[in-house]
């Protein structure tokens, strides 16, 4: 008798491990395999123009096809994607641009996600303890079509998804463009020098520091993530020493457990590196990579952004949260930034051209590995696949390196056949967001407003006198209007004034011409139709600029430059935020497709179509394999 | 991995309660304790009286005082068992051998030349720290191996350290508060997510109070 109910509980034991396990590999993709690779900023004209170079490319559009994708209006990376994701248009998933502005502070943030602190805190002097969680929350709206997959039972795996931070729970995937480093932005690199000539200061994307090396060795604060557990959020650091051999160009790195040995002019690999936030109880977890610019006679030494640790995950970087250190440890550690290429220290002049390379080579190495991992996992249903690196190497090399560009292409085309030989039955799609076009001049919107006595600034200079002003840009393609009642000094009425003042932008923006070549810098002025749900955050005009134009860097943080037309100097050279018609992207597909005029809105209806699943009632394209192929089934 | 550490924690929780009982005299201990209830109680009972509670959280901090110093000769015996394991353990259960092809630094505190085993490449020369006076180099495991690290210092003595690399444990005998000759900086982990020792203890811990109740019964 007494073991009775020990028999009855290991026989439930078992079975409901049993189930548990065949749980895990309940599937109802009955074997079918849809990859879809996301080639950030891949453009067709350059693809066309090197056919011979990209041989998988050019097998993929003679077995199946190659079209030109119309993109989203504005044609910007997160936008384009919120759509790929949802089947949306930006009216209603409420992604118009990298940054939008709160019209209740006119302040700027990051239209992708958002930090809601702990709800409940106790105070202790300068102390502060959480006692629930900070939540971050996404703030596209819509629903991902993974998601639907998921209601049918098609297993999805999401690799480096943009927009996609913090990862949708469904599937199993890892976050992408939109997930921060450590200190909370999109990647703020440290560098540190003992030059004298060079001096302390805080640039865009980083931080440059005075190095001071006593005895062979430096100690260099690293600036991590703010305090949370301090009421004035002050930040976090951690000492990374460097002890540089006397007679060799090499030196040892140290950060708490973390060693390496770098040569002059080589990177380090990742060194996790803890922030203390409550001395010796409580610490962030963070890693970076450490460039040895220089060794001798002068230190210089590059710090990356501290990244989040897949291997220990401070933030959620995947979905499950355990899934970033199983691939950790299956593959080693890999960048987690969003944007992991740090363009930044190139346009600093912290990197020249070779050196971003280099580093650019390293993401594309770490892209290589998570794919042949992703690989290694995928058996059946959807596997969804992102690369970075065109899009940020167009943005440095396009049209003045051509050599340089058509390398990370035909790297990621040899990635495509890998893709192709390991699983040949799979249906396979390739697809960019946009192209890319030269950015020559740039466009400084609110200068061209004060111009036209539409925003006028107060005495302090660069400070915009809201009580005068009726439109100011923020962001590469967004305008508002002064609205009265949603902008906080809003002075223009909805209704016939908001129409007239549309109407005398759109005319005024498209009449500019540029006294130095006669062109016309503006070639569209579309107005936004925003969903209620996004009329607070969306903008009212989005401006399409010609090829070789662009939005000043002013314009794109809500200040207003010196001049309306100025050449572009900086090393950042090509861009595709102008008007979407001229940098289409491009779609490869392994089956043959009827739509002759494809958008990125169609892709989550056609891969939903690819497995049989009808579309969602919300979304706005159509199947670009057309009404015959997928069996549409109800939920 | 963590059942064997959970046996060892197990074991070493036997030895401990063993020690208790051989070495500790169960009857004075018996009745402090008693005595320590019976100053509880007292607090209970005697709340309105402020002159009592007072006379009992003095009797009872001496008598808390008491059972530590009557418990105290016993406790050594297996906190030098675990002083002495301690090495051995976090080697074991506390880092993992080198992953095959992942970079680490080893250190030594003399300058010499050193070899490498077959199997391990020496990438960098022995980078010298001046501040702390030591010798680093970098090696990275080209496949599944286990050999020895040797250091040929200029004055002719020659010392050695075993490196591991590719899956499985690090066994070796590590002495107590002794820095080997050539340290190497091996990967830590975890085990289902926490320190080795939280496992341990938990064993330990457990398998100790059961053999204690058995005597009991």
């Amino acid at each position: 008798m007494p073991d009775h109910p020990r028999t009855i509980f290991l026989f439930t034991l078992v079975f409901t491990l049993g189930l548990a396990a065949c749980g895990e590999h309940r599937s109802n993709a009955k074997g079918r395999q849809v990859i879809v690779i996301g080639v950030d900023g891949m453009d067709p004209v350059f693809v066309e123009k090197h056919w011979a170079d990209l041989p998988n490319l050019a097998g993929l559009r003679s077995q199946g096809s190659f079209a030109r994708l119309t993109t989203t209006t504005p044609p910007q990376s997160p936008t384009a994607w919120s759509t790929f994701i949802t089947g949306l248009d930006p009216a209603e998933h409420g992604i118009f641009d990298f940054v939008h502005r709160d019209p209740a502070t006119m302040e700027p943030f990051l239209s992708m996600t958002e930090t809601k602190d702990a709800r409940f805190e106790v105070s202790l002097g300068s102390w502060q303890l959480p006692l629930s969680r900070a939540r971050i929350v996404s703030l596209r709206k819509g629903k991902p079509f993974w998601q639907t997959l998921g209601e049918h039972g098609i297993p999805a795996t999401i690799v480096h998804m943009p927009t996609n931070y913090p990862p949708v729970e469904s599937g199993e995937g890892l976050a992408g463009m939109g997930t921060p480093d450590l200190q909370g932005t999109q990647g703020t690199f440290s560098y540190f020098s003992d030059d004298p000539g060079e001096t302390a200061r805080a640039v865009s994307g980083g931080a440059i520091s005075k190095a001071q090396v006593t005895g062979g060795r430096a100690i260099l604060h690293l600036e991590g993530p703010p305090n949370s557990l301090r009421r004035d959020h002050r930040a976090s650091f951690a000492d990374l020493v460097v002890d540089v051999d006397p007679a060799q160009p090499f030196a040892r790195l140290t950060i708490g457990d973390s060693t390496g040995i770098v040569r002059e002019g080589e990177w380090s690999d990742w060194l996790p590196v803890d922030f203390p936030l409550l001395p010796h109880l409580f610490s962030v977890r963070g890693m970076v990579r450490v460039f040895a610019k220089q060794l001798h006679p002068r230190l210089r030494i590059y710090v990356s952004p501290v990244n989040v640790d897949p291997d220990s995950p401070a933030l959620p970087i995947s979905t499950p949260r355990s899934l970033s250190r199983e691939i950790s440890r299956a593959t080693g550690r890999f960048y987690t930034l969003g944007i992991p290429e740090d363009t930044s220290a190139l346009r600093q002049g912290v990197f020249d051209l070779p050196q971003f390379l280099a580093q650019s080579a390293l993401v594309l190495n770490d892209e290589k590995k998570l794919l042949d991992d992703s690989l290694e996992r995928f058996h059946d249903g959807l596997l969804f696949f992102y690369f970075s690196s065109v899009d940020q190497n167009s943005h440095i090399l396009w049209g003045q390196h051509e050599q340089e560009l058509l390398n990370v292409y035909r790297a990621v085309d040899a990635s495509i056949g890998e893709v192709r030989r390991r699983k040949p039955a799979a249906e396979l799609m390739v697809m960019s967001d946009h192209g890319f076009t030269s950015f020559d001049r740039s466009v400084d919107l609110n200068n061209w407003l004060y111009h036209e006595r539409l925003l006028a600034l107060s005495q302090s200079p660069d400070q915009i006198d809201w009580s005068r002003t009726k439109a100011y840009a923020l962001g590469l393609n967004s305008l508002y209007f002064n609205l009265a009642g949603r902008e906080r000094h809003g002075i223009v009425a909805d209704g016939s004034e908001s129409r007239a003042l549309l109407e005398q932008i759109r005319t005024g923006l498209l009449a500019l011409r540029d006294p130095v070549n006669g062109r016309a810098p503006i070639e569209t002025v579309t107005a936004v139709n925003a969903s209620d749900a996004n009329r607070q955050v969306a903008p009212d005009l989005i401006v399409g600029y010609g090829p070789g134009y662009r939005g000043s860097w002013e314009t794109g943080v809500g200040a207003v430059g010196r001049t309306v037309l100025d050449d572009n100097t900086d090393a950042w050279i090509a861009d595709h935020c102008i008007n979407a018609a001229d940098v289409p992207g491009v779609l490869f597909t392994s089956r043959p497709i009827s739509a002759s005029n494809p958008a990125i809105a169609d892709l989550p209806v056609s891969i939903l179509a690819l497995f049989g699943v009808a579309p969602e009632p919300a979304m706005k394209g159509h199947s670009v394999y057309g009404a015959s192929y997928g069996a549409v089934t109800a939920k | 991995m963590i059942w064997a550490l959970i046996l060892v924690g197990a074991i070493y929780g036997c030895a401990a309660a063993l020690a208790m009982r051989r070495f500790s005299d169960r009857r004075l201990v018996r009745r402090t304790v008693n005595r320590i209830l019976a100053h509880l109680m007292e607090l209970q009972l005697f709340l309105d009286s402020p002159s009592v509670v007072l006379r009992a959280q003095r009797d009872l901090l001496r008598e808390n005082f008491r059972l530590l110093s009557l418990v105290l000769p016993a406790s050594l015996i297996p906190l030098v068992i675990f002083v002495a394991l301690f090495p051995q353990l976090d080697a074991a259960f506390g880092h993992a051998p080198l992953r095959v092809g992942e970079r680490t630094v080893v250190t030594a505190q003399d300058t010499g030349a050193l070899e490498a085993p077959p199997g391990i490449v020496l990438e960098t020369p022995g980078v010298v720290d001046l501040h702390d006076q030591q010798v680093s180099w970098r090696v990275r495991p080209a496949g599944k191996t286990s050999g020895e690290l040797t250091l040929r210092l200029k004055d002719g003595q020659v010392l050695t350290q075993r490196i591991v690399a590719g899956p499985g444990l690090i066994s070796e005998w590590r002495l107590p508060f002794r820095r080997p000759a050539i340290e190497i900086r091996y990967p830590r982990i975890s085990l289902w997510g926490e320190n080795w020792m939280l496992w341990f203890f938990a064993a330990s811990m457990a398998s100790g109070f059961a053999t204690a109740l058995g005597w009991k019964r």
